[in-house]
């Protein structure tokens, strides 16, 4: 009898096993894979059985991570369902077609109990191409101005220090007096609201406007200030690769600059504005000398390891850098010396990078609804959410990021919610953005090493990017 | 298996003559061959005629020469090239003349030493060789680092500033020494053995008719290592041709295209614009030209030995 039990229950399970999808995640190294892993055992425990669908998830190394999510999508193999994207590629994939629609997935309120609008805007935007849907936002990236507020809080005390900065306030006035003669005409206008907004007094970071920044920049710097508790004030990303457009963006913004003219696909990277925000950027390094003299090699590593090794008094840095700097264990040197704020202000306002790295579905996958479902609940359940936050970043959904349990975990979100709800600002979806975004980055680091004139860089990016979307057909 | 293979055997040879057969004997190879490196290197030349990038993949349109025009026209392409020749002519001459006093000293010096020391010093030496290029290129991002690096701290320690990554000219002669660093074992390594190849005779007939060491090293013992230097220098040129890892993690090609290599180059046409046609038209022309730098490089070693 006890035989014939233990069969059935075989065959029964066998059965069940049998009748189960398996859904697979293609997904990078890093905090990520951490996030996928604890999601695919949760999912599993609890959802395998009832909605049939067992997840499985396959890890790829954080370097080479694009060339190899690029051949697999080309090669239209159906091994992997869901893929982690970030949002910069979507408009080619979409464009080859490698990519399945979502919007009529999301409009089913079976397959999608969720809705879309707890999203914030900029962030389902970046998931859109041609007006099509095509990923869901997973988690979202900014950049905090991340600064000592030790050092901050002395600067606004201290009357010695107070008296060190006016000098050095007149100083860089002066000397930017001294740059307006020799910069060109449509240079000048950004230089003239830089003396304009410089204070003899500290003032307090989340005021800051790229004049104070700089002040207090050259007081941190031992060059300017041998009193100097830091060897630099600051630090930038000067590196080849995603980071430095990403961050040149924000003083390009600020300044009143942007890629294309309005309602358009001409670029406007020859602009005054453009030209003023690529100066500055490049004259923290080459004229004024706040940040370390090999940035053109930083990236994301080096600036956390200035910051942390105390070396700089601030910087502009991803928010991902926030559980590291606040860690004891990490970073024992200033783990409760850092706080964070917005970025500075320029003539045109405050203006936050962001990138969404998002779930897509895979157009060659065989379990497209199967796999929907799995997407769906890793990027808008609350269940979903606290994964997110706990191994990786923040839902870009005010429903889930701003909730009660995760701001306990992440009290740092509620300042980024604003950062992006309020000052938000990405990139452009569209299949040639990868190339303009290299096209932008070899002049910005060219400025950066002194190889080309900012004005120059600004007018060579900006012809470069006309010529590629003239022959992409752009223009008629 | 072994029985199956022999009565396969038998029946090939019972089909025909010998001479069909060897042919057959090769297929499993050739074909093998054909698909890795056949099959891809057609397909190159297929994708450089069309205009391929990853939203029209599946439907290129065919550019003819367009890809090598636009290539042999470009800057950016040129001063990969001249970035590449100048990395490779310059490590590898360093490799040569380090490797080559390394294994005269060792050569010399080495039958002094008891075999403990000889063990010891002949694998510190041979150390950086057996590092990945990713690990030396994580390795030194962090020792050339102003902030928190061991060189520039030593450097400010003495009182000297060297823009060792930030000068573009110093930053391209800072990879050329990493690379020297990593690969001078090989030059030793080769040279060393040569030296220990190389019959008595000749050496001991000119210690006998009067000649210095260096007049035995000059006229006996480099002529007859010509050949296995050859060897060497062109292995070594091959590979810093390629270099790409530690570059790509210490400067990415910077500051600004400084140091952008020919295979950093083809990365970013390839991978980070997409431009899959662009990258084979420009794996091709490198090709061809180190084909014509390799013929050169042969012929004019090979007429010095």
């Amino acid at each position: 009898m006890l035989a014939v039990i233990v069969s059935s229950l075989l065959i029964i399970s066998a059965t069940v096993a049998k009748q189960s999808v398996e859904v697979v995640i293609f997904i990078r190294e890093g905090p990520e894979t951490d996030m996928v892993k604890a999601a695919a055992e949760y999912w599993n425990k609890h959802y395998a059985a009832k909605e049939g669908i067992v997840v499985k998830y396959a890890v790829f190394g954080r370097p080479g991570y694009f060339e190899k999510i690029t051949t697999t999508l080309l090669a239209r193999s159906p091994d992997y369902d869901i893929m982690w994207v970030l949002c910069n590629e979507i408009g080619r994939f979409a464009a080859a077609g490698v990519l399945e629609p979502l919007d009529k997935y999301v409009s089913s309120k079976e397959l999608y109990p969720y809705g879309l609008k707890a999203f914030f805007p900029a962030s389902l935007d970046s998931c859109r191409y041609k007006g099509k849907l095509y990923a869901l936002p997973s988690v979202i990236s900014t950049f905090h101005l991340y600064y000592r507020k030790d050092l901050i809080n002395k600067l606004l005390t201290d009357k010695a220090w107070k008296a060190k900065f006016s000098e050095i306030a007149s100083k860089i006035k002066a000397d930017l007096g001294k740059m307006l003669e020799e910069v060109p005409e449509e240079v000048k206008p950004g230089i003239r609201w830089l003396i304009e907004h410089i204070k003899t007094e500290p003032v307090s970071p989340d005021k800051w406007t790229w004049s104070d920044f700089l002040v207090t920049a050259a007081f941190f710097t031992k060059s300017h200030n041998p009193g100097s508790p830091t060897e630099y004030g600051t630090t930038i990303m000067g590196k080849r690769g995603e980071c430095p457009p990403k961050e040149w963006y924000m003083f390009l913004w600020s300044f009143g600059g942007d890629f294309f003219k309005h309602g358009t696909y001409i670029p406007t990277l020859n602009s005054s504005a453009a030209k003023q925000a690529l100066t500055f950027w490049a004259s923290l390094l080459r004229r004024w000398h706040v940040v370390p003299p090999d940035v053109d090699t930083y990236e994301y590593p080096e600036v956390l390891e200035a910051l942390r090794s105390g070396k700089v008094a601030f910087s502009l840095q991803w928010d991902a850098a926030y559980p590291d700097l606040t860690s004891k264990e990490k970073s024992p040197l200033v783990w409760d010396k850092i706080a964070i704020t917005y970025v500075p202000i320029g003539p045109n306002g405050r203006h936050h990078f962001i990138h969404t790295w998002t779930f897509v579905l895979n157009a060659a996958s065989l379990k497209k609804e199967a796999a929907f479902k799995v997407l769906a609940w890793l990027t808008s359940s609350k269940e979903g959410g606290i994964f997110a936050a706990k191994y990786c970043g923040p839902i870009p959904r005010s429903d889930i990021m701003l909730s009660e349990e995760i701001l306990k975990m992440r009290p740092d979100w509620k300042l980024m919610a604003n950062e992006i709800a309020k000052y938000g600002h990405a990139e452009a979806v569209m299949p040639e953005w990868p190339k303009i975004h290299d096209i932008i980055c070899i002049h910005l680091v060219n400025a950066l090493a002194g190889v080309e004139d900012p004005v120059k860089a600004c007018n060579a990016m900006n012809s470069e990017i006309y010529a590629l979307l003239k022959s992409a057909g752009y223009y008629g | 298996m072994g029985v199956l293979g022999i009565k396969l055997f038998t029946i090939l040879r019972n089909l025909g003559e010998d001479k069909y057969l060897k042919y057959l004997m090769l297929v499993p190879a050739v074909s093998i061959l054909a698909f890795v490196t056949i099959y891809p290197f057609i397909y190159s030349i297929y994708l450089s005629l069309y205009k391929v990038t990853i939203q029209n993949y599946f439907n290129p349109p065919f550019y003819g020469l367009g890809n090598y025009i636009e290539e042999l026209t470009s800057l950016h392409f040129w001063n990969s090239i001249k970035v590449t020749l100048t990395y490779t002519a310059l490590s590898v001459l360093i490799e040569f003349i380090a490797g080559l006093i390394l294994a005269i000293i060792f050569y010399e010096k080495i039958g002094e030493l008891d075999s403990w020391w000889k063990k010891i010093l002949v694998t510190v030496l041979l150390a950086p060789m057996m590092l990945a290029p990713a690990i030396v290129g994580v390795i030194y991002r962090m020792m050339l680092n102003e902030l928190i690096g061991i060189i520039p701290a030593y450097l400010k320690s003495i009182g000297i500033y060297i823009p060792l990554l930030t000068d573009p000219t110093l930053a391209l002669l800072t990879l050329v020494l990493i690379d020297a660093w990593q690969w001078s074992p090989f030059m030793f390594l080769v040279i060393f053995s040569g030296l220990h190849s190389l019959p008595s005779e000749p050496v001991q007939a000119a210690m006998v008719d009067g000649a210095s060491k260096l007049q035995i090293y000059k006229y006996i013992v480099l002529p007859l290592l010509s050949p296995i230097i050859a060897v060497a220098i062109i292995f070594r040129a091959l590979d810093a041709v390629k270099a790409f890892d530690t570059i790509f993690l210490i400067t990415a090609g910077g500051p600004g295209t400084a140091t952008e290599t020919i295979s950093m180059y083809i990365y970013h046409r390839v991978f980070t614009q997409g431009d899959f046609g662009a990258g084979a038209a420009i794996t091709i022309i490198t090709l061809l030209l180190l084909t014509l730098i390799c013929k050169f490089l042969l012929k004019f070693l090979y007429k010095v030995s």
